[in-house]
């Protein structure tokens, strides 16, 4: 953006010159300044994500002195909540790694 | 000081002024020590020293057992806090390496994750302040296999620091600190297990890399230089240096030794930690690998998506939310669609909203009051795979442009320039943030599309399911190439819209079902849901449970009146004249009668039967 000398107004672009919008004052184009004046916003790159089944368990503990319910697998993926109140114990919740099947365990 | 002091022992005869120094000088309260001049007095005799001693074990324990405000007490609160509170983390000025837009760096943990923290939208989770990672920040990070590849960060996190911390030292001069509840992985059979930070003693192994240099304090930082795929640059012989298709394995892991373990404190103010991916594993500097414990189930279908789950969502689903919280679509493909990479990205292109920064670089010269798009030929061509001149697209979006925002363009190749029509800076301003609310392709309400590759349903081989951010389910369902039958999502009204009541229905049936099993709840037997739906819908049209649907719609007044906001119906009742027959069990039981249904729905009579003799048992 360029100022005006004159009154400090800013300076708008007519024709190749620069035109005070206040007091109508002109004054050459200061060169370099329309770079400097540029701000870019890039490109996201954000590429669409691909995932697979089961990935997100990868890596998770995993119990094998279970049996799943729905197809017998005696291993599974296990975490910890504190559902009921604090003077019981946590809600241990289940994923069969073989089918999936969810369960629950309450001590 | 002294004065005032002996004021308060005057009443000892035996504590003389040197054992009330000794005594004051500690930090206990006035009572404890008004205890130990009462013990000093009834004792008599007790030297400084002694009295020195007494104050000195009085005030360790005392220390030890002194609760902060806000430090969680006792083994009820520690199960009441759960997994988060119990997290671990590491401090401040603990330095790690992690990879920023392809830059290798270490940097101090606690700065990092301040600035993402304060850049970013956080959310506060059980005194966590956790915000998204951003997508370019990756961290090396072990894998089951005991290589290490860069894994990127999911989130970063913070929360109050506790008064120790554990610093652990290994055979080669490696230290690193954490709390106590962090976690490290150790090998235990074969397998890389998790291990808390207070359950590891000297002489356990824990996973490194790299070599270390003592005197720089960190490691070797080529180590985590990406290796060419042709396996130079590699130094150490012995790194294994497998470089698969699918991920740069970095290195191996050595196994070294703890050689001492001391408790440390820390003067910031929060401990920090990153969650990783895969096995959650991040390095420090130090080369010393470290385990974050983050360790929640993604219930929802996709990891990468934030779904409303659990008893939000079922209240949700039986209230008959015009919008839910968070619209989601499952989308399946026909055919070659599902099959194919390529194919199935070209739904995706049809389906999520494309907005102009997605396409290419916006430009605002404030000196020339011109907005300069460059648009992106490779990224138009892939977007609009109808089309094979990257210039024919950049006229349509010219033209989207044109009409949406009411301004002259120009076009030169695939550049799109314009501007205000009077040289005004806030009009110009307003016309870029105008210009990325556009929607140039696909489907407005769809913020985001993930593929998720799975196996078919009809049993051969895998297809690929795309899961959509916000839901325009008919609007979907007319894109070519996905398959009608098997497209859902979990607006109920919109598959109501669309589809009908039965398959409203049925969609309410399998929502809360569904949302049950996230939950380990799946032996609920669904004909308790079939009812919940038959309800809601038997009218024709969706109604919710509650005051404004089937609650609100009850025949008696009293019964309308005893589920919510008594007194309105109350009052809409009297005003319009209504009558109450006193029929149903909540009328009943308000008025004190015997409800009609089960033994209060028969009378008993006492009488005679008119007979003389009594009837016979066989009667």
């Amino acid at each position: 953006m360029q100022f005006c000398d004159d009154c400090g107004s800013m300076m708008v672009n007519e024709g190749g010159q620069m035109v005070c919008a206040d007091c109508g004052a002109a004054a050459e184009q200061e060169a370099g300044l329309s770079e400097a004046y540029e701000s870019t916003t890039e490109q996201s790159t954000d590429d669409v994500i691909e995932t697979e089944e089961g990935v997100n368990f990868e890596g998770k503990p995993k119990d094998d002195d279970v049996v799943c319910d729905s197809c017998g697998h005696g291993e599974a993926y296990y975490t910890f909540k504190q559902t009921a109140s604090a003077d019981e114990p946590p809600t241990r919740f289940f994923k069969c790694v073989e089918c999936g099947h969810r369960w629950r365990d309450y001590n | 000081m002294t004065d005032r002091t002996t004021t308060q022992t005057d009443q000892y005869e035996h504590v003389t002024d040197d054992i009330e120094l000794v005594v004051e000088d500690t930090e206990l309260p006035r009572r404890l020590k008004e205890q130990i001049y009462e013990e000093i007095e009834a004792r008599d005799g007790v030297s400084v020293k002694q009295a020195d001693e007494i104050a000195q074990a009085t005030e360790s324990r005392y220390v030890d057992t002194r609760v902060d405000p806000l430090d969680p007490v006792g083994t009820v609160s520690a199960q009441s806090i759960g997994e988060p509170g119990t997290q671990m983390s590491i401090p401040s000025d603990e330095r790690v390496v992690v990879r920023r837009d392809g830059e290798t760096a270490v940097t101090e943990i606690g700065p990092l994750v301040d600035e993402i923290l304060a850049a970013r939208e956080s959310r506060r989770f059980d005194g966590h302040e956790v915000a998204v990672a951003p997508e370019t920040l990756a961290v090396p990070s072990l894998d089951a296999d005991e290589s290490v590849s860069w894994q990127s960060v999911a989130e970063v996190s913070r929360h109050q620091a506790p008064e120790e911390l554990l610093e652990f030292e290994l055979e080669s001069g490696r230290t690193i600190r954490a709390t106590k509840a962090h976690s490290f992985v150790v090998g235990r059979d074969g397998e890389i297990v998790p291990i808390r930070g207070d359950e590891l003693d000297t002489g356990t192994e824990l996973p490194v890399v790299g070599e270390f240099d003592p005197s720089e304090q960190t490691v070797d930082r080529d180590v985590f230089q990406p290796v060419a795929a042709d396996g130079a640059g590699v130094t150490a012989a012995e790194r294994s240096l497998a470089v698969d298709s699918e991920r740069r394995v970095l290195t191996d892991v050595d196994w070294e030794s703890i050689e001492a373990i001391r408790t440390v404190t820390t003067d910031h103010d929060y401990v920090y930690d990153f969650s990783v991916d895969g096995l959650e594993t991040f390095t420090t500097a130090e080369g010393v690998v470290t385990h974050n414990t983050m360790n929640t189930f993604h219930f929802a279908g996709v990891a990468e998506m934030d779904v409303t789950q659990g008893l939000p969502r079922l209240i949700e689903l039986v209230d008959a939310r015009k919008e839910p919280d968070t619209p989601v679509m499952v989308v399946r493909l026909d055919g070659e669609y599902a099959k194919d990479r390529a194919k199935a990205h070209e739904v995706v292109w049809q389906i999520e909203a494309t907005k102009i920064l997605a396409l290419g670089d916006v430009s605002t010269n404030v000196a020339d009051m011109r907005v300069s798009v460059d648009l992106n030929e490779e990224t138009l061509l892939e977007r609009w795979p109808s089309f094979d001149d990257p210039e024919t697209v950049a006229e349509i979006i010219a033209d989207k442009i044109e009409s949406v925002l009411g301004v002259e363009t120009v076009q030169r190749g695939t550049v799109v320039q314009f501007g205000p029509s009077q040289p005004s800076y806030r009009e110009l301003l307003q016309l870029v943030e105008q210009l990325r609310e556009i929607t140039f392709k696909g489907i407005e309400e769809v913020t985001r599309v993930v593929i998720r590759k799975e196996e078919s349903e009809d049993g051969d081989g895998e297809e690929f399911v795309l899961y959509t951010e916000g839901s325009a389910f008919a609007d979907v369902l007319e894109i070519e190439g996905v398959d009608a039958s098997r497209t859902t999502c979990n607006n109920i009204h919109e598959i109501y819209r669309t589809l009908g009541v039965e398959a409203a229905r049925e969609s309410i049936i399998d929502e809360t079902m569904d949302t049950l099993e996230e939950q380990g709840l799946g032996d609920v037997n669904v004909r308790h849901l079939m009812l919940v739906a038959d309800i809601m819908t038997n009218q024709g049209t969706v109604e919710s449970i509650g005051r404004h649907g089937i609650s609100g719609s009850k025949e008696s007044v009293l019964a309308r009146a005893a589920f919510e906001v008594t007194v309105n119906h109350l009052l809409d009742a009297a005003i319009q004249g209504e009558v109450d027959d006193l029929d149903g069990v909540i009328e009943n039981v308000i008025a004190g009668k015997p409800v009609s249904i089960g033994t209060g729905d028969v009378d008993l009579r006492m009488g005679s039967t008119g007979d003389a003799s009594p009837p016979s048992a066989d009667d």
